[in-house]
């Protein structure tokens, strides 16, 4: 599966005084298999952007084509759209509401008109699979849990209706270290696991480098850059212009060389960093 | 989409009747409404329909806003006109089958619809040019004389202040919670009656849920900053009755004056 997005714009109120160009003009392609990671600053369009690539928006004018389907015509199926693209909104457990956490996992699945049996499998799948334990979970109520846990619960809600692409905007806002750290292996694991595309927004750029293959990223609704974590992230001063940052490992690896260590490379995780200044200092 | 739709519908600009003292704007558009009804022949509505025009010249909203404003209504006028055409009795001018249509119905009718067209535009003439924070301020100082008899005047501006503030708000929610149950594959648009208001839950439940957790963030927010209501308090914006108020006040006394006397004398 693979999503190519061509001249996509979006207007907001169009005509009314607080018109708002949300997207503008953006193309970009994700192949099959790929991580990406979008970042950019607060209102640059990433949710926006999300929003569309499972037909909850419709462009104001541009094309998405999931494989060589086009999602944005109009006689496009949307709810086949929506089963295939599953995705996950910024702070989802403001969107539990059922009794029990297996009721509202199973709400996806129902809203698709599997059999009872179906249904049930894939409850059960989508709670293990992040992480959480099936038998004590299953009847206990969504809002008796922890703020970590009630995060899993929506993203299960979202995973069992069986999607082929997985988009998660933003989903460790809010949460403690250790949480954040969970969700995010949660993410990763779920991603080795299907082999599909995982769309993912975040403001965390370690994150972002240590996770994905390919990153976008926004500024004012314009798409500025997209490449591999290493091409974005050689970037530093531009990327500093718009309001990011640049990863710890590669923020620490240009101090140390502007006081005098000869490191050469771009560096995405702590580990290589830690390679090449212990490399740099044995010499 | 669902953020379009403007509530409290405030239309910014410079004018008098922007400037002028919300009770001021209060009081005479009550008053005005009750000149409506006492109004009973076509040159009373001109007499009305002249003072409205004048307003809205004055008050720089553009026209397209204040129908804006008749829109939702459209409906009831239309019934009330049908009612007051075939209900009314009198002498008749046709029949078809049943129902009669009279001279006295379709005077009635014609009177109703526009008695309601001008107390529509005349209410909505007040929102569009007082901001909602005045408008509460306006009704906090109108009740303050009865405070004495333990009406809580403060605490119900207060409450209509929070009310409106909070509205846009919880707008934004709902149409992020139904985006997200949307992904979910809810469908919200097709279905037997029973079915539409089935999907409601989960919509509502979410949507009480956030409005809990905001209603308490901002009692803790109020709380921190020693809000408490029953203390005398003072405060930012002082409204005043000015020499422009009270000018106004001297040409709308005639205004009515004009309206009682046409009455009587014709
Ligand atoms: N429903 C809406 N109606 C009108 N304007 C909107 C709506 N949603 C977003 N916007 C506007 O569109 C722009 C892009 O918003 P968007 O939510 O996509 O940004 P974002 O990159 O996700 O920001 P954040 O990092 O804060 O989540 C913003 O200027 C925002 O005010
Ligand atoms: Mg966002």
């Amino acid at each position: 599966m693979s999503i190519t997005v061509t001249e996509l714009t979006h207007i907001y109120s169009p005509g009314q005084p607080q018109e708002q160009t949300a997207l503008d003009n953006i193309s970009f392609r994700i192949a099959d298999g790929t991580f990406a990671g979008i970042i950019g600053h607060t209102g640059s369009g990433k949710s926006t952007l999300v929003q569309h690539l499972n037909g909850l928006l419709k462009p104001t004018s541009g094309k998405i084509l999931v494989d060589d389907t086009d999602i944005t015509a109009s006689g496009a199926d949307s709810r086949q759209v929506r089963r295939s693209i599953g995705l996950v909104f910024q702070y989802p457990e403001y969107q539990l509401f059922e009794e029990t956490v297996e009721k509202d996992v199973a709400f996806g699945p129902t809203n698709l008109g599997l059999s009872q049996d179906e249904i049930s499998e894939r409850v059960r799948e989508a709670i293990q699979l992040v992480g959480l334990d099936y038998d004590a979970v299953r009847g206990v109520s969504p809002f008796e849990l922890s703020g970590g846990q009630r995060r899993r619960v929506a993203i299960a809600g979202v995973i069992a209706m069986g999607p082929r692409v997985l988009i998660l905007d933003e989903p460790t806002a809010g949460l403690n270290p250790r949480a954040h750290q969970e969700i995010l292996d949660m993410v990763d694991g779920i991603h080795e696991r299907t082999g599909n595309i995982t769309i993912m927004v975040s403001h965390n750029m370690n994150d972002i480098a240590r996770m994905t293959d390919q990153v976008l990223v926004m500024e004012r609704g314009r798409l500025v850059m997209d490449g591999t974590p290493r091409e974005v992230f050689s970037h530093g001063d531009e990327l500093r212009q718009l309001g990011l940052a640049l990863p710890d490992a590669a923020e620490i690896a240009e101090e140390l060389r502007r006081a005098g260590l000869p490191l050469t490379g771009s560096f995405m995780t702590m580990e290589e960093t830690a390679d090449a200044v212990a490399k740099a200092l044995k010499k | 989409m669902i953020r379009d739709i403007t509530l409290g519908q405030y239309y910014q600009t410079e004018s008098v009747i922007h400037r002028l003292d919300p009770r001021f704007k209060i009081i005479s558009t009550l008053l005005y409404i009750v000149a409506l009804f006492f109004i009973d022949d076509f040159i009373g509505f001109a007499i009305a329909w002249l003072g409205l025009e004048t307003v809205i010249c004055l008050s720089k909203v553009p026209r397209r806003f204040i129908l804006k404003g008749l829109r939702p209504v459209f409906l009831i006028i239309a019934f009330t006109l049908i009612i007051n055409i075939f209900m009314t009795q009198g002498q008749v001018l046709v029949e078809i089958w049943r129902f009669h249509i009279t001279k006295e119905g379709l005077q009635m009718a014609a009177f109703m619809g526009i008695r309601l067209v001008l107390l529509i535009i005349g209410s909505s003439l007040l929102t569009l040019t007082t901001r909602p924070i005045s408008l509460t301020d306006g009704i906090e100082s109108l009740l303050s004389p009865f405070k004495r008899f333990g009406l809580p005047a403060h605490e119900l501006a207060m409450m209509m202040t929070i009310a409106l503030r909070f509205i846009p708000t919880l707008l934004e929610e709902t149409d992020k919670i139904m985006k997200a149950q949307q992904a979910r594959g809810a469908d919200f648009e097709s279905g037997s009656l029973l079915r539409r208001a089935k999907a409601l839950v989960p919509i509502l439940v979410p949507l009480f849920i956030s409005a809990f957790r905001i209603a308490q963030d901002l009692a803790m927010a109020m709380e921190a900053r020693c809000y408490g209501s029953g203390l005398p308090r003072t405060r930012m914006h002082e409204i005043r009755f000015t020499r422009t108020d009270a000018g106004a006040a001297v040409v709308f006394v005639i205004f009515l004056a004009v309206i009682v006397l046409e009455r009587l004398l014709w």
